[in-house]
């Protein structure tokens, strides 16, 4: 049998046990830097607008579109309304899952239950890099049209929405989005969204198809559109009919165009 | 163009081989007295068809090559991009009966290769997709050094199993073959992607998606309506972001956290704003409303899966 040098044994159980440590201390910095890495938000790169006109006006929806916070959105426009309004973001949604399925797992263990039956419960412990989007969308479901700002509209329910790219950031996006059953009422409400539009914006510049005159004569899953643009601001009216009781999608959109920085029609007023 | 050049140099081709049969109804150029079964009843010395392919070992490479061209062509790989489809099997029974149909002592159907009838049923495949992986067949063998007229002989020996193999002679029993196939339909998802990048009534959800898997599966999605795509059934190193080990995951799985039942997930309007997009999509690849009615279809039956009042869903 060989011997044994005692000082060369320890000298290897010294290194393997250095070795341990590095590679203990790496897999955890390494996780703290992936725990550091979910929590940092990820914005997308916002571009200068392209060159051309830039937009004079920027009211839409009770809001200045590149000009509005989130502060004076719910201070001046939702309270006022009354409507009911909540953050629908991805973030917004994951974090109150996540609410909730940690509540849910709370109850079964105060109920002596076993965790591992409640459903998804990995859910409750686990960051979705959705998440790290700090985008705000200001969502408002079951708004009535006549309640909102500047209303002329026919009567409908729809969805009004502001979107933020962050808290910090103004607001990029508003629309209000309907579906009708009837075709007339439809078309009554695309004919004056277009009147309403071109009273603070002016004439369009651009539609995929002469609005017709006729209900009937709605085209069938054929989207139309009418548009008013600038390099700052996009505006839009559109009429979708699905057919059948999917109905007719009727729906207003004003927005910085995406990936322009949101406060691009501030920084053009000076 | 590139293809439509093909498709008609491969119907020539095809043509002329079927034109000029023998008396005896044998292709030109292969033996007299080679006939399918493989059965040589030929006292020629010289070697027949099966032999100057270079026995089975050089059929097996001419199927090598071959299948490579088939899984690399998006307009008909969707056959065979899906775990349930077994290659190694795939390669014996074409060896089999490309060495049983050139004379040699291979037996087709046989070692539980079926005929191409059954082998086919109920796969929708179109006259043109049998065209292209003809065109693949002919080209393998033109690499492998074939002589033009043992490939013509080979290409009118397959050209009959055209009628046990094609079931849409018009190429339009399908949608997917109605949009264009897989090169269509990835050209319509890159589109509609891109339209949902820059909606930003939606595009919130989509950020950090892995944009190459995003794409595979969505197209993948589209492909398996009534296509030969099985979502879920990826395989590996074939299509970007997928595989064996990470397959397309369902509607619900992909949207966990989104859809809770508390009234807050994803609602009827942001759905419609992903429908409002994808007709757009469609309607400037000239889709017809039939077809987008009909494809719309298939994504309202996954909305309950997405949306977090799934009972709204079709109204």
């Amino acid at each position: 049998m060989a011997n044994r040098n005692p000082r060369s044994f320890r000298t290897w159980v010294l290194r393997l046990t250095m070795a341990a440590a590095i590679l203990c201390s790496a897999g955890f910095g390494y996780g703290r830097y992936r725990v550091y890495l979910m929590n940092q938000d990820v914005l997308p790169e916002f571009v200068e607008p392209k060159t051309g006109p830039r937009t004079a006006v920027t009211n839409f929806l009770g809001v200045e579109i590149g000009h509005t916070s989130l502060e004076n959105l719910q201070s001046d426009v939702l309270v006022p309304g009354g409507w009911d309004c909540s953050d629908r973001s991805a973030r917004a949604m994951l974090q109150e899952a996540r609410r909730n399925k940690q509540a849910e797992i709370e109850r079964v263990k105060a109920a002596g239950g076993d965790v591992d039956t409640v459903s998804g419960a990995s859910l409750a412990n686990r960051r979705s890099p959705r998440e790290r989007n700090p985008q705000v969308r200001m969502s408002c479901e079951n708004t009535n049209a006549q309640s909102l700002p500047g209303s002329g509209r026919v009567e409908s329910v729809g969805r009004l929405l502001y979107v933020f790219d962050s808290p910090n950031h103004p607001v990029r996006h508003a629309s209000f989005e309907r579906v009708h059953s009837e075709k007339t009422t439809a078309l009554a409400d695309f004919r004056a969204t277009i009147d309403a539009v071109t009273a603070t914006y002016g004439p369009p510049i651009a539609t995929t198809a002469p609005v017709p005159k006729d209900p009937d004569a709605l085209p069938w899953l054929e989207p139309l559109r009418v548009s008013w643009r600038w390099s700052d601001l996009e505006v839009s009216v559109t009429l979708l009919n699905f057919g059948g009781p999917r109905g007719i999608r009727v729906g207003e959109v004003a927005e910085v165009p995406w990936p322009v920085r949101a406060n691009a029609p501030r920084e053009a007023d000076g | 163009m590139k293809t439509m050049t093909r498709t008609l140099c491969l119907v020539a081709l095809i043509s002329a081989a079927a034109c000029s049969e023998d008396k005896d109804g044998t292709p030109a150029g292969m033996d007299s007295g080679v006939t399918a079964g493989g059965a040589s009843g030929s006292t020629n010395t010289a070697p027949n068809l099966y032999q100057r392919l270079g026995h089975e070992a050089g059929i097996g490479t001419v199927m090598d090559d071959f299948i490579g061209r088939v899984l690399a062509d998006s307009k008909i790989n969707g056959y065979f991009l899906n775990s349930n489809v077994d290659g190694g099997r795939l390669k014996n029974c074409l060896v089999l009966q490309v060495g049983n149909l050139t004379g040699g002592p291979q037996i087709y159907p046989s070692a539980g290769c079926r005929d191409m009838k059954t082998s086919h049923a109920g796969m929708r495949i179109s006259r043109r997709d049998f065209d292209d992986l003809a065109g693949h067949l002919v080209m393998a063998l033109q690499k492998a050094g074939v002589a033009a007229t043992d490939v013509n002989a080979i290409v009118a020996a397959v050209t009959p199993m055209a009628s046990d193999i094609v079931e849409d002679t018009a190429n339009n029993a399908t949608v997917y073959q109605r949009v264009g196939r897989k090169p269509a339909i990835a050209t319509v998802v890159t589109d509609f992607i891109g339209r949902v990048v820059k909606d930003t009534r939606i595009n919130g959800f989509f950020t950090m998606a892995k944009a190459d898997r995003l794409h595979t599966c969505l197209v993948r999605q589209v492909c398996g309506i009534d296509g030969p795509c099985k979502y879920g059934m990826e395989v590996d190193a074939a299509e970007p972001g997928v595989s064996r080990a990470k397959p397309c995951v369902d509607m619900k799985s992909s949207h966990a956290g989104l859809t809770n039942t508390q009234g807050m997930g994803i609602s009827m309007a942001d759905f419609g704003a992903l429908v409002e997009d994808l007709v757009a999509a469609l309607d400037a690849a000239g889709v017809t409303a039939a077809d987008k009615n009909a494809l719309l279809g298939v994504l309202g039956s996954l909305c309950p899966d997405i949306v977090s009042t799934p009972e709204k869903c079709g109204k």
